[in-house]
């Protein structure tokens, strides 16, 4: 089942001059987390914004499961929360307080019990008489993880929840959110952090200048921008090695390094056979890997190609 | 409608005044500040009963259009000033649910201040209030127009967030003085009187004033001019939600 489907969503300030979102489509599934990945301005934010109601889009469809935005806005409401980042919450409310008023609008049942069980979940319980503004970035970023998990949202949007914490607690919360997907829920993380998406992510979109540039698996969109397969051995005999393997018919090119050498072959399922070779040769080999790009690399690649 | 979103709602509000002592004079020190200043003066001057009379039912007037609006735009600026009106704002809270909260907080409020401006006058002036009836009539009038009011301002702070929030506190005082609070429009230009015929307010204040044997009461023209600001008012807010959300001015997330 499709927990959030986004069809042909734009958005255009009104006096701006190029939209903030233009045409984006996408859906995740139940129980997925699926990483919004752009730069800042790229529209991550817009959409969230848009799903959780505070912004209206101008043309598009979007439902979460199964009601329509524009007729069940209210029950989407009861079904979503959000996690934003980097929030300045000043309130004079203490955490327990705070989660108390949010249990009445999200109509918690047994909400004390609920907000304990929260409170312990995110390790904020000694902190539960202190006031909002009080608190430091990462503790009320707790709170806010807080509020958001007392209704048990079927849908969570996190935007950047990680933005502006010091390590020690975005590691926490990656760990938590982690821990949720194994609870059932669906999560739509919107980041610009590459080494979170590919921690978290089961799935991710590329979104640049209010576009979807790509969409699928990490493995899937790393493979759009992969020219040449790439083997990287490190040995201690590059030039032999260039040799023996520039030769074979699989082989593209062999480029030897002081370290070692990289062969572009075919296809991938030809390290097999070189491994093999390397074996029986004797060869002193310390390392094969698939030469692959980071996430960031490809983002970029991608970019750069839709420009041009 | 859902309860418990609006005790949800009520709750909060009354934790904030708790925690706020300049909130917490909005209800003693400054109605205080208003109702001596005037009474003080009138029994100075030595205009006697019925005069004091009408200066006291009109700063209780005042205090429920003002209490009734004021409501709205500092509840709502309240989460907006926390950077909690993203949170509050995407909660399944509805309008109509917010709406009735503040009502409710503003109506008890209100039963707070009048009834310290009703033991004032009863220990301080020995005064006695006779045609109660026609009090309370007037006093509801002038509340329920202080919701229509506050919907307005409402949707100006959804608008014009902060820079709107003075409108809250200038507009049911330009429009109470102008509906002749303690005295007749008359003493207004005659472009002026025209338009205070137009304020729901200066039928309320002449109800008021009808209690102590000084104003005319009437009702075709209250009803007539209050069901036109209260569709005026709900089609308002109603445009500036909307407007609101198309342009993104409602608070970020972030």
């Amino acid at each position: 089942m499709n927990a959030l489907h986004i069809e042909n969503v734009s958005k255009i300030f009104p006096g701006a001059k190029k939209p903030t979102l233009n045409n984006v489509s996408f859906s995740i599934q139940e129980g997925e987390i699926y990483g919004l990945l752009g730069p800042n301005g790229a529209g991550k934010t817009t959409i969230i914004s848009i799903i959780a109601g505070l912004l209206a889009k101008d043309t598009g469809n979007i439902s979460v499961f199964n009601y329509n935005i524009d007729q069940e806005s209210q029950k989407i409401k009861q079904i979503i929360n959000v996690v934003p980042g980097f929030s300045h919450v000043n309130s004079s409310l203490s955490v327990d307080e705070f989660l108390a008023v949010y249990a009445h609008m999200y109509n918690v049942k047994d909400w004390q019990k609920e907000r304990d069980s929260v409170l312990k979940r995110v390790e904020l319980k000694d902190k539960r008489s202190t006031q909002l503004n009080e608190l430091s970035s990462g503790y009320k970023q707790r709170a806010l993880l807080a509020k958001a998990l007392l209704s048990k949202p079927k849908l969570l949007l996190m935007d950047e929840p990680t933005v502006g914490l010091d390590i020690e607690i975005a590691i926490k919360i990656r760990a938590l959110i982690k821990e949720l997907q194994t609870q059932g829920y669906t999560i739509l993380l919107t980041t610009h952090n590459m080494l979170e998406v590919e921690e978290l992510c089961d799935r991710i979109g590329l979104i640049n200048n209010g576009k979807l540039v790509a969409e699928g698996t990490i493995k899937e969109i790393k493979k759009l921008v992969v020219e040449r397969n790439g083997i990287e051995i490190e040995c201690e005999d590059p030039i032999t090695i260039k040799k023996v393997f520039e030769k074979e018919s699989y082989t593209l090119e062999v480029k030897s390094m002081s370290t070692g050498c990289i062969i572009y072959v075919k296809e991938y399922k030809h390290i097999k056979e070189i491994m093999k070779k390397l074996a029986a040769r004797k060869e002193k080999v310390y390392s094969i890997s698939i030469m692959e790009p980071t996430l960031e690399e490809t983002f970029i690649k991608l970019t750069e190609r839709k420009r041009k | 409608m859902n309860t418990r979103r609006i005790w949800g709602m009520m709750y909060q509000s009354t934790i904030i005044m708790k925690r706020n002592m300049f909130r917490f004079f909005d209800i003693t020190l400054w109605p205080l500040i208003l109702f001596l200043s005037l009474t003080l003066f009138v029994k100075y001057l030595d205009q006697g009963e019925v005069i004091l009379g009408t200066v006291i039912l009109g700063v209780t007037g005042w205090r429920a259009v003002y209490h009734a609006q004021i409501e709205f735009s500092q509840n709502y600026m309240d989460q907006y000033w926390s950077g909690m009106s993203g949170h509050f704002l995407i909660s399944p809270i509805t309008l109509g649910e917010f709406i009735v909260a503040n009502i409710i907080v503003s109506t008890f409020k209100f039963a707070f201040v009048g009834t310290l401006y009703f033991l004032l006058a009863k220990f301080l002036f020995n005064h006695t209030f006779v045609n109660l009836p026609l009090i309370w009539i007037g006093l509801l009038v002038l509340g329920l127009f202080g919701i229509i009011l506050g919907l307005i301002t409402l949707g100006i702070c959804f608008i014009f967030h902060e820079n709107a929030f003075a409108v809250s506190f200038i507009l049911p005082d330009l429009i109470v003085l102008w509906s002749g609070v303690y005295y007749p429009i008359d003493v207004f230009p005659g472009v002026m009187q025209a338009i205070a015929h137009f304020f729901p307010t200066y039928y309320g204040f002449e109800i008021l004033k009808a209690s102590v044997g000084m104003g005319t009461i009437n009702i075709p023209w209250l009803i007539g001019t209050m069901l036109i600001w209260l569709v005026g008012a709900v089609l308002f807010l109603s445009w500036a939600k909307k407007y609101t959300m198309k342009k993104g001015l409602f608070a970020k997330l972030n």
